[in-house]
């Protein structure tokens, strides 16, 4: 009886301050009383879109948990806190994050605040995003130097970033404060003797790269050094330079001795097709390695067999003209390659053009060069 | 085999613990010189009233009072009750003049930086800090004096924190000799760690701490030396130590630091060689004494790729720039702690696998003493023969070698010759 009464008396004094309301009541068709009530929460078919005005009662509510003007600090970072663990135990970790970002504008204390920071850096952690969940457990740490959950997050994100000396460092930083259990304890060791390990590694292999690479550059420069002796004209002097693609079939090598090795291009013009020498020793003959060449290991394409060692010429193109230059067969490579019309080409691969005598194309071929209309590229 | 015996039954594992100050010359007590008056205890003229005394003429009380302690070289000569009153004085100065002081000094980097202008309360003035620290430290040297002064807790905590608060590091300079003066004899350093046995840690806090430009690491790394000529020292640092702590106080045998650090760091790696049953722990990764060791005997040498394949990684690739350790004994304290990593059959084999070898026969051929010579050439005859070469007995120690838990625990007690034990 007495809450019915109470009831009443409400009512009463709501329709007294608010006429317009009752008005409404008496006027309003079934139409509008219909849709009035399907924005209630109860009957909503969907959730209100981002953006439109929110149904008056639903704003309502919001505004009952929400509202800074009806809320205490307190109570809405209690609310913004609360919602945050909902949302982190259904792993709706984005939402949860939010909620903890919003609880942290009323957040005052700093035990407060480094629980909010630590919650969020969770949220982060398991939605991977290891620099924000970081920056998080650092800031939690700032608030809260005891903390050793956000300790051993920070030190896990770091080590999923493989990011040792930052490791390294926050461990020095905060190992001896943050009170952690045995256990505890036994995991910020092992992160941290994993960065020293992982580190000491990295600066080992640097070390190596470097010795390598000085060692590569002193050999770069001996076997320069060693061209430029000989005499042989360079196109030019980078020739060497490291190139990933490039195989090691196709750099020129110095001995211990001091003898160099070239890879060496063979042409056949006729058919363009090549065949690659690897290791052509520079003290070697034509005649030597094209024996080797072409009567081990016949080519194919010469059925009618007139590429052998007593049919064929050699030739290089003369850069400057374009002419074919001969190579006697009994030439060393190194005498070749020093001729005063021979450049070495830009890709440090010496280029030779082998020639069937009495074979047409190749008659043909060499014609065309006599009247300097015909040009190589190499 | 022969050879083997020999070294055996020298016991050089136990020379190490010998007390300090028998073998190192430097461990011995720091002492303020005072050219001025040599006064007797009577006419110091200790009283009350050090609150309002004007500080020129109690700095040179305390002149006087530093003097005559530096004179009296045998504490047998000091009557308790001077002790007791010396004790009651040097408190007094300390809570009602120093301790006002040390505000001013927080977080200047240097003396340079220090304000000695102005009012504290009662004016202080610099020479009053130097003499109050010079009648401590000369008060520190003496055992009887010194054990007095660690066991009255309050003046102990009071003088703390201008050993250890890194915010006082101007002060250092004069106030740690006082410190390195509590770890010279064997009958200071017990009641030390009876009485304060967290100063060990407080001071590796601050070595880890420190840069190779500060100049107190001389007396730290000094009273780290010192202190670990005793078992139990070492015990307890190896019980209490984090991981990684040997490698933090170790980092002063950089070339970049001067040389006396160099020095007590490597006496200081060389006693903790000192007890077998340690050796297998020290070689584990959480302590990692070998590459320690070895680096600042390694040269620039270059070795094949699967040499360096099972040396510590510390070790590998190094530049061809890096320098040796050029101090000899720095090198000899390191290999006679390598000598003693060899004792045992296990850690022998792990050092023998860890490609050391090379490293010492690199080392080797740069050493020109012939003492030097003889120690690589001993450390390397034992890694080049197989352990059937060795025979038998691979441990060179008379007793069963428990595991390092059970000496940490305390479940084991050492099988000790006389000296340093209590």
């Amino acid at each position: 009886m007495q809450l019915i009464f109470q009831q009443n008396e409400a009512k009463a004094k709501f329709e007294k301050e608010h006429p317009e309301a009752v008005k409404k009541r008496q006027t309003q068709t079934y139409e509008e009383v219909e849709k009035e009530l399907m924005e209630h929460p109860f009957f909503l078919k969907e959730l209100p879109k981002e953006g439109d005005p929110l149904p008056p009662l639903l704003e309502a509510f919001q505004q009952l948990k929400y509202s800074e003007t009806d809320n205490s600090a307190a109570d809405l970072l209690e609310n913004y806190k609360q919602d945050g663990l909902f949302h982190f135990k259904l792993k709706k970790w984005r939402t949860s994050a939010m909620c903890f970002t919003e609880g942290l504008k009323y957040a005052e204390d700093s035990w407060e605040k480094a629980k909010l920071y630590n919650n969020r850096a969770a949220c982060q952690f398991h939605l991977e995003n290891f620099g924000s969940s970081l920056r998080d457990c650092e800031k939690a740490l700032q608030y809260d130097k005891t903390y050793a959950k956000a300790l051993i997050r920070a030190l896990s994100c770091c080590s999923k970033l493989s990011k040792w000396d930052q490791l390294i460092k926050l461990h020095k930083q905060y190992a001896r404060s943050v009170e952690a259990t045995k256990e505890q304890k036994a995991e910020i060791d092992k992160l941290h003797m994993q960065a020293v390990r992982n580190s000491k590694f990295e600066a080992a292999q640097l070390r190596k790269s470097t010795l390598v690479q000085k060692l590569q550059d002193e050999n770069d420069e001996k076997i320069i050094k060693a061209v430029e002796a000989r005499g042989i004209r360079m196109k030019s002097k980078k020739f060497l330079r490291r190139d990933r693609e490039a195989s090691s079939d196709h750099r020129v090598q110095i001995t211990t001795d001091g003898e160099l090795i070239w890879p060496v291009l063979i042409f056949y013009p006729h058919l363009a097709e090549s065949d690659l020498i690897k290791e052509f020793y520079e003290g070697a003959t034509f005649q030597e390695e094209l024996v080797e060449l072409l009567e081990m290991n016949p080519p194919a394409w010469d059925s009618d067999k007139e590429f052998v060692i007593d049919n064929i010429s050699v030739y290089f193109t003369d850069l400057d003209t374009g002419n074919y230059v001969k190579v006697d067969l009994l030439t060393k490579l190194k005498d070749a390659l020093k001729h005063k019309k021979y450049i070495l080409p830009e890709n440090g691969v010496p280029a030779f053009f082998v020639m069937a005598n009495g074979n047409p194309m190749c008659e043909m071929i060499l014609s065309r060069m006599e009247d300097k209309q015909f040009e190589w590229k190499q | 085999m022969q050879d083997e015996r020999k070294g055996r039954t020298s016991n050089e594992g136990n020379t190490v613990a010998q007390p300090a100050s028998k073998e190192l010359p430097t461990s011995t007590d720091v002492r303020m010189k005072n050219s001025s008056n040599k006064t007797s205890s009577s006419t110091v003229g200790i009283d009350a009233s050090i609150a309002t005394e004007n500080a020129v003429a109690l700095s040179d009380k305390l002149k006087a009072l530093a003097g005559y302690l530096d004179l009296t070289s045998e504490n047998e000569n000091f009557e308790d009750a001077v002790l007791d009153g010396l004790i009651i004085y040097i408190s007094n100065i300390m809570t009602q003049r120093i301790e006002k002081f040390a505000g001013k000094v927080i977080g200047k980097k240097n003396w340079d930086e220090v304000d000695i202008t102005g009012d504290v309360g009662t004016d202080v003035d610099v020479e009053l800090l130097h003499s109050f620290f010079a009648v401590v430290t000369n008060f520190c040297s003496h055992n009887r004096s010194a054990i007095l002064l660690m066991k009255s807790k309050e003046l102990f905590q009071s003088l703390s924190q201008f050993w250890f608060d890194l915010k006082n590091k101007a002060l250092f300079p004069f106030s740690l000799p006082s410190l390195q003066n509590l770890s010279t004899e064997v009958e200071k350093r017990d009641v030390l760690l009876q009485e304060h046995p967290s100063v060990l840690i407080d001071v590796i806090q601050i070595v880890k701490d420190s840069t190779e430009i500060d100049t107190f690491l001389v007396p730290l790394t000094t009273f780290l030396a010192n202190m670990t000529t005793t078992r139990e020292v070492r015990r307890l640092l190896l019980k209490a130590g984090e991981n990684g702590v040997f490698e933090d106080i170790c980092k002063c045998l950089d070339p970049m630091y001067p040389k006396d650090v160099r020095l007590m760091v490597s006496r200081f790696v060389k006693h903790m060689t000192a007890d077998e049953v340690s050796h297998w722990y020290l070689l584990q990764e959480s302590v990692n004494i070998l590459p320690i060791i070895l680096l600042p005997l390694a040269g620039g040498e270059t070795f094949a790729d699967d040499e360096y394949s099972t040396m510590p990684v510390e070790l590998q690739y190094l530049e061809p720039t890096k320098t040796r350790e050029e101090d000899s004994e720095v090198r000899e304290n390191l290999l006679f702690a390598l000598l003693q990593l060899c004792r045992l059959k296990r850690c022998r084999e792990k050092v023998r696998d860890s490609n050391s070898y090379y490293i010492l026969r690199e080392l080797h051929k740069f050493e020109t003493q012939e003492s030097m010579i003889d120690l690589v050439e001993r450390i390397v005859d034992l890694l080049i023969r197989t352990e059937e070469e060795i025979g038998e007995k691979g441990d060179f120690v008379d007793f069963q070698v428990p595991e390092i838990e059970q000496w940490l625990n305390g479940d084991f007690v050492y099988p000790e010759e006389p000296s340093n034990m209590k």
